[in-house]
């Protein structure tokens, strides 16, 4: 399964080689359609597929489960979930649980509170960093679990801001 | 001529210098951080030494070390570029204490145009239009700044003497507002900072940022070299630019390039200097500032005219006068430059560090990159995160901006997130196209990322997550996948 960075589902998605093919042919289930592709894939991650009479080149950069695609002048954000492991069963799990400082810094304004209903990219926390604002936004609809910095608190690059909860629906159905 | 310069800069300002000395044949010096230590500046140098430190303060900022580098291994001129010590007065004159030459302005203009009120006053002198305000010394009556804000001109900006960060600061459109707004200017500066003066300026709406690209040299020769336009802009940084300006009427272009050079040759100015003006949306235009060194965007202008002010900056620093006359220069065609930023346009800009992967820039005539790293450098927390410029010439606008959004598009840059790909979607923008544009564009510009996942993207996702035999087998893998490199063995196919 791949969870693409601006999406809510994951997708399913699974490639296998063609078996009775030459080493480049592969036919791939895209969440349920099945695509037959002639892809070459070299060492540096760059490639090129052929698919429907289309030639195209791709680049790919993959870090453990992050997977990186550069195609058409656009670059695509994947995370790889295991279609069996916990955080497959619910949509979004992939996304990040807990916002880090992504440099060092100062907090100069926490706009949320515990317990806050956040939407898609609404900001929670402006910081200052090399002599610049930044604003660390909601990467998705969800909830402030936790903050844990405060105002004026002088951060690590990597320090944890806030927790979140992405799975709101869930828990309101629950309860 | 020099026969070794030391350039005190990084990234791709430093390669570009290191491009013109080793091309005129003088030899290029670089000095770097520890972070910096394999970086392509480094690399491309003649000799490198080490500013042993990580952060700015402690390396490119050490006027001590540099000076001390310069005079052991003999360098005769040291070049600032952009940024860290290029405006910095005390630098340019402990380089001639040291007897080296600084390639920039003298000391003495440095200062003085470091300092924006000493600036502002010294071109207005010169005849130089500048925003129409009223300072307020001595706690002047409200119907005193009524009568000042009617000579001015409504709307005015009232501002806190002592403001900054936008404290105390309002925009009145009547003498109601103004009332009002210096009742409430003076309230919250004087709780805010213990200071309830105000002055009053003209508030220009619909602001452009034009520059005028000016030259001098030790003789007392000063020309312009056409404008810049720089209006798009993201927290007060450039990232598009463009020659010519689509806002200039000839006769326009005309009268602010004298203003350029009035104000060069009121400074004495000798080297390269930008002249930075607000233009409204009437044709109105007022100094800003002046910008006493090489310009980030200085290539738009190289291209138009044919020109390498490094070169330039060199012969004049050297004592040799301007080769040419302001007659002789005529600009051609129109560019444009997209600055190249490792960050997330998506989220509010924040700079993304990490590993560079794929760094693989388009090719082609009239097509010009100036970058400081390559594919396997690491972006740094450090330093300000433009990873290059990308620039490109037209005949006419429509077909440099043609060029630019193919460049844009065929620009591969993975490992780091960048702006690409928000900068092809404001070229791509019919009012970009147009060329009706001003500073506050980005403010309300939202790129839309692409609406659907195509289908190749997910094929080449697939195949990139795609397992290999030995992660299928076993307890290695974890650590075998997080390796920088986890393609050595891609051509081995997992049998399905």
């Amino acid at each position: 399964m791949l969870q693409h960075s601006s999406q809510p589902e994951p997708l399913s998605v699974s490639i296998e080689k063609v078996a009775d093919g030459s080493p480049h042919d592969f036919r791939v289930a895209l969440d349920g359609r099945t695509l037959d592709a002639e892809i070459e894939l070299a060492a540096d991650g760059s490639g090129w597929i052929r698919m429907g009479g289309k030639v195209v080149r791709f680049f790919g950069n993959r870090r453990s489960d992050d997977v990186q695609v550069w195609y058409g002048g656009q670059v695509y954000d994947f995370k790889k979930i295991d279609a069996n492991g916990p955080n497959a069963a619910k949509a979004g799990g992939a996304m990040m649980p807990e916002l880090i400082a992504p440099m060092p810094g100062t907090i100069l304004r926490i706009l949320v509170a515990d317990g806050d209903s956040l939407s898609a990219h609404q900001p929670l926390i402006i910081m200052e960093s090399m002599k610049m604002e930044m604003t660390i936004s909601a990467p998705a609809v969800g909830r402030v679990k936790e903050i844990t910095c405060s105002e004026g608190e002088l951060v690590e690059m990597g320090a944890l801001l806030v927790r979140l909860d992405h799975t709101v629906e869930d828990e309101e159905a629950d309860e | 001529m020099f026969k070794k310069v030391l350039i005190a800069n990084r990234g791709e300002i430093a390669v570009r210098i290191t491009n013109t000395l080793q091309q005129m044949g003088i030899a290029a010096v670089a000095v770097h951080s520890e972070p910096d230590r394999w970086g392509l500046h480094v690399r491309r140098a003649d000799e490198a030494y080490a500013l042993d430190g990580e952060t700015a303060a402690d390396t490119y900022l050490r006027i001590d070390r540099i000076i001390d580098i310069a005079k052991s291994c003999g360098a005769d001129a040291i070049h600032p570029g952009y940024g860290f010590l290029s405006e910095n007065a005390e630098f340019a004159q402990a380089c001639s204490d040291a007897g080296i030459v600084f390639i920039g302005p003298s000391p003495d203009v440095i200062r003085k145009m470091g300092d924006k009120m000493i600036a502002k006053t010294t071109l207005a002198e010169a005849g130089v239009p500048v925003v129409p305000g009223y300072w307020d010394e001595g706690h002047a009556d409200v119907a005193t700044l009524e009568k000042e804000a009617e000579r001015i001109g409504y709307p005015v900006l009232v501002k806190a003497a002592a403001g900054g960060g936008g404290k105390g600061m309002r925009i009145a459109k009547d003498v109601k507002e103004l009332r009002s707004g210096i009742d409430i200017a003076r309230r919250e500066s004087a709780s805010a900072f213990g200071d309830d003066r105000v002055f009053l300026e003209k508030y220009v709406t619909s602001p452009r940022h034009v520059e005028f690209q000016v030259f001098g040299d030790s003789v007392g020769n000063a020309v312009h070299m056409f404008e810049r336009e720089c209006s798009i802009q993201r927290r007060y940084q450039k990232i598009i630019e463009e020659s010519p300006s689509p806002a200039l009427s000839p006769k326009l272009r005309e009268e602010m390039g004298a203003a350029a050079v009035q104000a060069a040759q009121a400074l004495g100015y000798s080297g390269a200097g930008t002249v930075e003006f607000i233009l409204d949306a009437s044709g109105a235009f007022y100094f800003l500032e002046v910008n006493t060194r090489l310009q980030v965007e200085h290539p738009i202008t190289e291209m138009r005219l044919q020109l390498d002010l490094v070169r330039l900056q060199l012969e004049v620093a050297a004592g040799m006068p301007l080769p040419f006359e302001q007659a002789d220069l005529n600009p051609c065609g129109h560019a444009f430059e997209c600055r190249i930023y490792a960050e997330d346009a998506t989220r509010g800009f924040l700079p993304s560090v990490g590993a560079i992967r794929h760094f693989d820039a388009p090719v082609g005539a009239n097509i010009r990159l100036d970058s400081g790293v390559q594919a396997g450098d690491e972006v740094s927390v450090y330093y300000d995160p433009m990873l290059a410029k990308l620039a490109v010439w037209g005949q006419t606008r429509e077909e440099a901006l043609a060029r630019m959004a193919w460049a844009l598009r065929r620009f591969v840059v993975t490992g780091v997130t960048t702006n690409i790909a928000f900068m092809a979607a404001v070229l791509a923008d019919p009012a970009f196209v147009r060329g009706v544009y001003d500073t506050h564009f980005l403010d309300s510009f939202r790129a839309d990322g692409p609406a659907e996942l195509p289908d190749e993207v997910l094929v080449a996702a697939a195949m990139l997550g795609r397992e290999k035999k030995s992660t299928v087998r076993g307890a290695q893998s974890e650590a075998q996948t997080s390796t920088p490199s986890p393609w050595r063995d891609a051509g081995h196919w997992r049998s399905a």
